[in-house]
């Protein structure tokens, strides 16, 4: 019988929870309600998934070619 | 004639010589013609990436966006397209590229053999990509309008010959060598006309303040439902994954651990470009025009008003360059999906390798001609537009794609049914009254692994030989 999935790295699924944590997040009601810097929490968790994401993927993929 | 006509005409005119020259090494090689024959570098094919997805929508749509509707909505929209470029790199990037064909088709053909997948991929792929062509043009004629002092429909049909000519007789490797220069002309625009503003006011806190101070709506998430915001940003985190430009310059990478590696520098330089707009340009367009009529214009008031000639220039052919760069791998992938996916075998089997390259080409012909016609009547805010073209896409081929390369009980019942379910139902939702803009995406892909997963369970399960290959794959 063989497995349901394919087998992904684990750091691989980490990554890929963590983003959709953060999506998840930055969705609730209170992300939308609460101000910081004039814009509301929900616009800065987005901003920082533009910026954090790419960054944290290319650092794994540096470390993993690491010897 | 003024120097941002020249500069905008030497723009275009040096495209057409790339697309000349990469004419000559293509000859009549599919690999050539269709991936660049595989030996795309990393930094080139980061750059190329990123302008792929940087389209029109990418500085005109996205300052329009911003000044319509806000900065929190619009972050939802482009974040999605970012997210996606992660989802990409895990899920399909090195699987695909050890695949190693032409098209995301050819894959799904593979995984789920069977004439509905052979013949409505490449359909869908035609119509949700001519829409996504058609608001690339509108973008094209408002800047060559406004900032070169053409008419509408004359700088429309200008720029869609000089990218129809040198993608139909370049291929993939005039696309990628255009696509190179046009990535880092936009971010040179883009990233230098963000600095002068902040420049100017002091700070980007500056700017943002001032901006929602004059304008609170600005910072404030409106007009829409929630389901909205998060459709837009569902559609994009899971479009690119799928869709078939982006897809395409994966098979173009030298290895699977180049074609990670391109997928993230480019969606660095993506959020760089999109966070500089969102940001910057965006919120002193709207304080300093409040009542624009198109909220498209905003990018090209502000140039007007606050740049030289020279820098009005580079900014034409920068909005240009974006709109190229998406719309000429829109037009191959549309010219792959009826050259090669839809009357390939045909073609290749009855008239031989030369007469498809012909097909080719007269399909990127006829695709962009279309396009340029429903583009003479342009819809309004283009990135919401095209959006919902994607959405379609998507809600056909995420579900299959992904469950294709992961799932080991993804059969041929469930992928006809995946796909099938998530475009019908995206369309159902799409179009009925009242629904919010963008959300029928959070319907058609629950739809799509309903179905997927009941054709999985219920379907006869997948051959061991099937299963043995898609492990290969990883």
């Amino acid at each position: 019988m063989p497995r349901a999935f394919l087998p992904m790295p684990r750091g691989d699924r980490w990554y890929l929870g963590a983003l959709v944590a953060v999506a998840v997040v930055a969705f609730l009601p209170w992300s939308r309600a609460t101000v910081i810097g004039s814009l509301p929490v929900f616009a800065w968790l987005m901003a920082a998934l533009m910026v954090l994401s790419p960054v944290v993927a290319l650092l794994r993929l540096w470390w993993s070619r690491r010897p | 004639m003024t120097l941002e006509q020249t500069v905008g005409l030497l723009y275009l005119a040096g495209c057409i010589l790339v697309g000349l020259l990469a004419s000559r090494r293509v000859g009549t090689s599919r690999d050539e013609y269709w991936v660049a024959g595989r030996r795309i570098g990393t930094a080139v094919n980061s750059l190329a990436i990123m302008a792929a997805l940087a389209s029109g929508g990418s500085i005109i749509g996205v300052m329009g966006l911003t000044y319509a509707q806000g900065i929190p909505a619009t972050l939802a929209l482009f974040t999605g397209a970012v997210l996606g470029f992660p989802l990409a790199s895990i899920l399909v990037a090195a699987p695909l590229r050890r695949f190693g064909r032409f098209t995301i088709t050819d894959f799904l053909r593979f995984r789920y053999p069977h004439p509905i997948v052979a013949r409505f991929v490449p359909v869908l792929i035609v119509v949700s990509f001519t829409v996504y062509i058609v608001a690339q043009m509108k973008a094209a004629g408002l800047t060559a309008a406004v900032l070169l002092g053409l008419e509408y429909e004359t700088a429309l049909t200008l720029a869609t010959l000089v990218f129809i000519l040198y993608v139909s007789v370049g291929g993939m490797l005039a696309v990628t060598w255009t696509d190179v220069f046009q990535g880092a002309l936009m971010l040179l625009v883009v990233l230098g006309a963000a600095g002068v503003l902040v420049w100017q006011a002091g700070s980007p806190a500056r700017i943002l303040a001032e901006a929602t101070a004059g304008a609170p709506d600005l910072a404030t998430l409106r007009d829409r439902p929630l389901t909205s915001y998060l459709g837009s940003f569902v559609i994009w985190a899971t479009a690119i994954p799928v869709i078939p430009h982006i897809v395409m310059r994966v098979f173009t990478a030298r290895d699977a651990q180049g074609a990670r590696v391109s997928l993230n520098v480019a969606m660095l330089f993506y959020s760089l470009m999109i966070l500089a707009a969102v940001f910057a340009v965006a919120p002193v367009g709207r304080v300093r025009f409040p009542d624009l009529a198109d909220a498209d214009l905003v990018f090209l008031r502000v140039m007007e008003q606050d740049f030289p000639p020279l820098f009005r220039g580079l900014a034409v052919a920068a909005v240009m360059a974006a709109v190229m760069s998406t719309t000429d791998a829109l037009l191959l992938a549309c010219s792959s999906a009826i050259a090669h996916d839809l009357l390939g075998d045909t073609l290749r089997r009855r008239m031989g390798p030369a007469a498809t390259h012909r097909v080719a080409i007269a399909s990127a012909w006829a695709v962009g001609l279309v396009a340029m016609w429903l583009a003479y009547s342009p819809p309004p805010l283009i990135s919401q537009f095209y959006t919902a073209a994607i959405g379609l896409l998507t809600a056909g081929l995420f579900v299959p794609t992904i469950a294709g390369l992961w799932w080991s009980r993804a059969n041929l019942a469930g992928g006809v049914a995946a796909l099938l379910t998530g475009a019908v139902v995206y369309l159902a939702v799409h179009f009925t009254p009242g629904a919010p803009p963008l959300s029928a995406i959070l319907a058609a892909l629950p739809a799509s692994a309903a179905a997927m997963w009941a054709g999985g369970i219920f379907g006869r399960p997948e051959r061991p030989e099937m299963l043995a290959e898609i492990a290969r794959l990883h």
